[in-house]
């Protein structure tokens, strides 16, 4: 186990197959979410990303405040287009493929509760 | 009679000889002793005892280890030791390639005899005699082997007499130690034959030019130039190019490194066998009304350029593709590589070239590094390094760097002489020391750190207390590159489009914009 943050570059994490990050990204303030993704994706460039984040969508079945999030801690919480959007972005800038699976029981409109998108780096 | 040997100030030397051949004696009569590395020293260190066999894999992973410790930081190291096996001495000659020092042997060839009996009269420890001639055997195996195996300078001596006149080690500065110099310079990058656009940058600098004769005069004395190489190809006159630049270095104006380019005409010229392309079959078409004279000059003069220079006591280093900081002052193979081609990640990109990886990026060296070979629409000032190739040749224009002052000059392309096969003139947002200035590196915030001020010298950082800063800043902090300093209230504004102003807060936040700051 080693410590770090994600908003650095590390080269300890370089060269791995892998990489997971599991309801990480919306505890960044969303300025500094640039500087994650060039950590992720260009420095430590896996073959594969594997990453979740709440879908905003589906709080709509728990409460009628949209701006509440599910923890205080919470910077941001992405709907499905924004999670899309931000998806195609990554592919776009750093040469990586992406798929998005849903995590979670399906509400009939607003989707599940988290969701995964699956990145795999091109030419890999 | 008194002999001296020559050796680079920068070496790794290696003692070569069988027991009893006396390289203790003449290490100590020849180097500073920090500067010896002895196997039974190091032996001594580890076992108390430096006739203890037992010890000897432990001893030389030690020795191993100061050797490596005294090249990284740039020290001539004597190894001490019998070195008679091929296997022992290639680890030795590894590490000075690790570390691009030049390997350099000193062999005591005794006879057989001269050995036995050096070895019979020693108070420290006397070894048996078979041990004696299975040295001499080994040794007379290795002495053909060894410039085969990448040392660069061998002295051999085959007599006490021989061994006794040799009384002084003559320390030869390396060819790119210019540190001494401090005159100011013009520093240019990649000509490429743009001829013209090279005679006005020189007047424009302030040199009296004669186009005819390719020469120039220097209004101020002490300044001279420095040329960063690829003087040749896709340009109009290459011939011209190279004729002003080898008068100007050869009446002690100019100093030139090679480029990539320079260097494969060179290779052409040679005879050797190169592929016509990617605007050589330029230079070759120009070079046809040339003299055979001209030709075998130039092909000197190249094959004489020196792949790097460091001047101003360690302070400005020059390279065609530029220098990393462990490279800067070395002599290898691989930095003669490096400073002419810089580095790449071994991919090629989508316009079929091998995609350069940008060793500034991670550079953190004292040396400011000027350099070209990497066409950019503006000359990039990044960490310390700057790439003043601004494609001249491309259609961009011929940029120099003045030093000390680090002012830019510039002139631009007539016109666009050759279609670059990947597209340079596209812009980036700010500036790439804007764009890399998001990126932070990890080591430089975990473990125990050692913080330079200028009020409190160094400051201690324990580890403990980057484990929590790093939390803390990472989670609830402001973007870093924020933190630094506090932001002036207001941006040095371009001056005003506005006629009769000066300045108009429009061209500020519109600077603001630009960085997508938004409050």
């Amino acid at each position: 186990m080693i410590q770090g943050a994600l908003t650095y570059r590390d080269q300890r994490l370089a060269g791995f197959e892998a990489a997971v990050l599991i309801e990480v990204i919306e505890h960044l303030d969303a300025d500094r979410l640039p500087a994650l993704e060039r950590a992720v994706f260009e420095f430590a460039a896996p073959q594969y990303v594997i990453l979740t984040t709440p879908n905003k969508d589906w709080n709509v079945t728990f409460t009628e405040d949209a701006a509440l999030m599910r923890h205080k801690d919470h910077r941001f919480e992405w709907t499905r287009a924004e999670f899309t959007n931000w998806c195609q972005k990554i592919q776009k800038k750093f040469s990586y493929s992406f798929t998005i699976k849903s995590l979670g029981e399906e509400s009939e409109t607003n989707g599940v509760p988290s969701q995964m998108a699956i990145f795999k780096k091109e030419n890999a | 009679m008194k002999t001296t040997i020559n050796l680079p100030e920068l070496a790794l030397v290696l003692l070569i000889g069988p027991s009893g051949s006396g390289k203790s004696t003449l290490a100590k009569r020849l180097f500073k002793s920090t500067e010896i590395v002895s196997s039974d020293f190091c032996r001594a260190l580890i076992a108390d005892d430096e006739n203890s066999m037992e010890a000897t894999s432990d001893a030389f992973d030690l020795a191993h280890d100061i050797i490596a410790k005294r090249l990284k930081r740039g020290l001539l190291t004597v190894l001490d030791a019998t070195n008679l096996r091929p296997e022992d001495r290639k680890i030795c000659v590894d590490i000075a390639k690790k570390y691009h020092v030049i390997p350099c042997a000193i062999v005591l060839n005794l006879p057989e005899s001269v050995c036995q009996k050096q070895n019979k009269e020693r108070t420290d420890r006397v070894l048996s005699s078979r041990v004696i001639s299975n040295h001499i055997q080994q040794l007379r195996k290795s002495v053909f082997k060894l410039k085969y195996e990448g040392f660069r300078h061998i002295y051999e001596f085959k007599s006490i007499e021989e061994i006794a006149e040799l009384q002084e080690v003559h320390r030869e500065a390396l060819w790119n130690n210019r540190k001494a110099e401090h005159s100011p310079f013009d520093i240019i990058g990649d000509i490429h034959g743009c001829y013209d656009e090279l005679c006005e940058l020189l007047t424009k600098l302030g040199y009296e030019v004669d186009k005819a004769t390719f020469t120039v005069h220097a209004i101020e004395p002490s300044r001279r130039l420095i040329f960063l190489g690829d003087l040749v190809d896709q340009g109009p006159d290459s011939p011209a190019v190279l004729k002003l630049v080898m008068n100007t270095v050869e009446s002690g104006l100019a100093l030139c490194v090679p480029g990539n380019h320079d260097i494969k005409l060179m290779r052409y010229l040679n005879g050797k066998n190169v592929q016509i392309k990617h605007g050589l079959e330029l230079t070759v078409e120009q070079l046809a009304n040339e003299s055979d004279e001209f030709k075998q000059k130039a092909k000197t003069f190249i094959d004489k350029l020196v792949s790097h220079y460091v001047f101003d006591d360690g302070k400005l280093v020059v390279a065609h593709a530029g220098l990393k900081e462990e490279m800067q002052g070395r002599g290898s193979g691989a930095v003669h590589e490096f400073c002419l081609y810089g580095e790449t990640t071994g991919e090629i990109d989508e316009f079929g070239l091998p995609v350069r990886y940008n060793w500034a990026s991670e550079y953190q060296g004292k040396a400011l590094v000027v350099y070209g070979h990497t066409p950019v629409p503006e000359a990039q000032w990044f960490n310390n390094t700057i790439d003043i190739d601004t494609g001249c040749v491309f259609g961009g224009k011929l940029t120099v760097l003045r030093y000390p002052e680090r002012e830019l000059v510039s002139i631009d392309a007539q016109r666009t002489y050759c279609q670059p096969a990947r597209p340079f003139l596209t812009a980036t947002k700010v500036s790439l020391q804007s764009d890399n200035d998001d990126v932070l590196d990890v080591g430089d915030l975990i473990g125990k750190q050692l913080v330079e001020t200028k009020l409190m010298g160094h400051v201690t950082l324990r580890e403990g207390n980057t484990i929590t800063a790093l939390e803390a800043m990472s989670r609830f902090a402001i973007h870093p590159k924020w933190l630094i300093y506090l932001p002036p209230t207001m941006s040095p504004s371009e001056t005003s489009s506005v006629p009769e102003l000066l300045e108009h807060p429009q061209e500020a936040f519109h600077y603001f914009k630009k960085t997508e700051l938004i409050r």
